[in-house]
């Protein structure tokens, strides 16, 4: 399965996120939250939802990542997930250069950590699929 | 050196941020090229990824990967990347141990015991598609043979690589 529903507070509906970041044993973690807008539209493959993704990949890796969608071609937001230190570092969430990011304080069993995209590979494989989903 | 047809064995090491990786779980099902390198000191290894670095923006919407070893340690592979501007995973074998299974080791270099410079590429089940002796800079790949390694691995990997039409 490459997509289950996420529904975090602050969400006014669910949207796909990209499996792997779901644990029942994932440890409480702090989230940066990406939202697009009501009545603003934007396209995964926007230049500037594109570099985002770069930014991702190259820098330091945080303990999950997925783009949010609720159909095939637009970018709804995104999650970013820390835990203790590295929490800091949500400040600077690279999906926050589009639009602002809330901070979330999310309970244990729900995120968990997965690791780091492989690189470079920035295109979701297949359409409906949220990135950094990595197989066909 | 391993020829083409062999199966290239799974590495299991540290990336630049020092999470253990294996290299099957980093290749998952697509075509890469798997560079092995002497360390961010040597400068035929800085030219020779300035190439990779700018096939890079091809490889990030091909579904193909990069993945690049050497001994240099997590926090000098993870500063050599950076300054590289490199976005795909490196991994580190500072105690040279996939180095030895490998027999990659550069017997000229007493000093810094690194690995031979050598790209393969590689399908998704990590069978050698091309080696590639970089020991001398010319021994290495040019973008266009990596190009082309891709391309064929891609057509293998891929069922609809010929566009499924009405």
């Amino acid at each position: 399965m490459s997509w289950d529903w996420l529904s975090l507070p602050g969400m006014p509906r669910p949207l796909r996120a990209d499996a792997r970041v779901f644990d029942p044993e994932g440890a409480a973690c702090e989230v940066s939250l990406v939202l697009v807008p009501e009545g603003v539209q934007i396209p995964m493959d926007d230049p500037a939802v594109q570099e985002a993704r770069r930014r991702i990949l190259a820098e330091p890796p945080f303990d999950a990542v997925t783009t949010l969608l609720s159909d095939e071609s637009r970018f709804e937001g995104s999650v970013v997930v820390a835990r203790g230190d590295q929490a800091a570092r949500l400040a600077d969430d690279p999906f926050a250069r589009l639009f602002p990011a809330r901070r979330l304080q999310v309970e244990a069993g729900v995120l968990g950590t997965v690791p780091p995209p492989a690189g470079p590979t920035i295109e979701r494989y297949g359409s409906g699929n949220p990135w950094p989903w990595d197989r066909f | 050196m391993f020829e083409p047809g062999a199966t290239f064995p799974d590495l299991c090491l540290p990336d630049h941020n020092g999470s253990k990786r294996t290299l099957s779980d980093l290749v998952a099902a697509d075509p890469v090229i798997l560079q092995t390198y002497r360390g961010w000191w040597c400068p035929k290894e800085q030219r020779y990824f300035r190439r990779l670095v700018a096939l890079q923006e091809e490889l990030e919407v091909g579904y193909a990967r990069i993945v690049s070893v050497s001994i240099d340690p997590p926090p000098v592979a993870a500063a050599f990347r950076a300054g590289l501007g490199a976005r795909w995973t490196f991994l580190c074998d500072p105690d040279r141990t996939e180095l030895e299974r490998l027999g990659l080791r550069e017997t000229t270099d007493t000093v810094n015991d690194p690995y031979v410079p050598a790209v393969f590429t590689l399908g998704p089940d990590l069978r050698v598609h091309a080696a590639y002796d970089g020991y001398w800079y010319w021994g290495r790949p040019t973008p266009e043979e990596l190009l082309q390694d891709l391309r064929a691995l891609s057509r293998d990997a891929r069922d609809d690589f010929a566009a499924p039409l009405p």
